[in-house]
């Protein structure tokens, strides 16, 4: 298993730059929170592709064209 | 790790869970660390995630320009959802997203606020109108965001924190105090109470049974508001100051 310096570099892919003082985690410790980060990126590109097409459905059919284009869809 | 450390930590822990999307269980393990790293990895978590977003925010925030302020609202409620909102608010133009927040369901409102950074929205609040705020403060406080809450209430004027006060029972007050960052503010807010007020939150600590909160609250006074706190607790509930100088808070 990846020591707890590889598990906080994960950590540091997906954060960049890490606040001080989290050396306190363990490597799994370390590694479950970068999967967590990494899916709520991925979450919030569903849901803002998700929006982008929800918002097509809600604005009246003259004004779809200029929304279309701002969203680049 | 004392009480007031770790309560803290929890309340951070719980407002990076809000952030991840998971529940505070699954990251429970941060508890143990200081409150300032947990804040500042949640800070960082939110920049991270405001950067990978930034281009799909943009266009959002572009097609917000296009369409009236009333259709946009209606837009941010029936196909964005809070979350977004939360993120995408801060790119949009100052002017244009006050006019899009203040049609807001309170509620609305107040769920996207659990998930905004305060950092990037000061100014929007700052622009809402009073009775907006208020409103979205009650539904924040009734749901237990009191983090929420005194975070956002660093970008208020003392006259709106005072009409929040106002509709907020003297618990949740307390319960809000505990998390404001700065003493300076906290300490004007507490001199514009009236002293029935200050007393009933004082009491609080020991009717509601959040000693941790109240002994917290006093001890980060200036000393003319603390002096205050003394004189009004001599006369109105003298016992106080025994229970108080039990726990660590001599008046």
């Amino acid at each position: 298993m990846a020591g707890k310096k590889d598990q906080l570099s994960a950590l540091r892919v997906e954060l960049g730059d890490l606040p001080p003082g989290l050396d306190g985690l363990t490597a799994e410790q370390a590694a479950h929170l970068a999967t967590l980060v990494r899916a709520a990126k991925e979450r919030q590109a569903e849901r803002l592709a998700e929006g982008a097409a929800a918002t097509l459905s809600v604005v009246p059919r003259p004004l779809r064209g200029p929304v279309r284009r701002a969203l680049g869809v | 790790m004392s009480e007031v450390t770790r309560a803290a930590a929890l309340a951070e822990v719980v407002r990076l869970a809000a952030v991840l999307g998971v529940e505070p269980a699954e990251v429970a393990y941060l508890e143990d660390l200081d409150p300032g790293t947990v804040r500042s990895l949640c800070e960082r978590t939110i920049d991270v995630l405001h950067d990978s977003g930034a281009e799909g925010f943009r266009r959002i925030a572009t097609a917000a320009r296009v369409i009236p302020a009333p259709l946009a609202a209606s837009v941010a409620e029936r196909a964005l959802g809070p979350v977004s909102c939360a993120l995408i608010a801060g790119a949009v133009d100052s002017g244009k997203a006050v006019d899009i927040a203040r049609r807001l369901r309170p509620e609305f409102l107040a769920a996207v606020a659990v998930h905004a950074d305060p950092r990037r929205i000061g100014e929007l609040i700052g622009g809402l109108p009073q009775e907006r705020i208020v409103r979205a403060a009650v539904v924040l406080v009734e749901e237990g965001h009191h983090v929420t809450v005194a975070r956002l209430a660093a970008s208020l004027h003392l006259t709106v924190v005072h009409a929040v006060v106002d509709e907020i029972g003297d618990p949740d007050i307390l319960r809000t105090a505990f998390f404001l960052d700065d003493a300076a503010h906290l300490d004007g807010i507490a001199a514009g109470l009236a002293d029935e007020r200050l007393v009933g939150i004082v009491r609080a600590a020991r009717d509601a049974e959040l000693w941790m909160e109240g002994v917290a609250l006093v001890a980060r006074l200036s000393d003319a508001q603390r002096g205050r706190v003394g004189a009004l607790v001599d006369v109105h509930e003298p016992s106080l100051r025994g229970e108080l100088a039990a726990r660590g808070l001599h008046l």
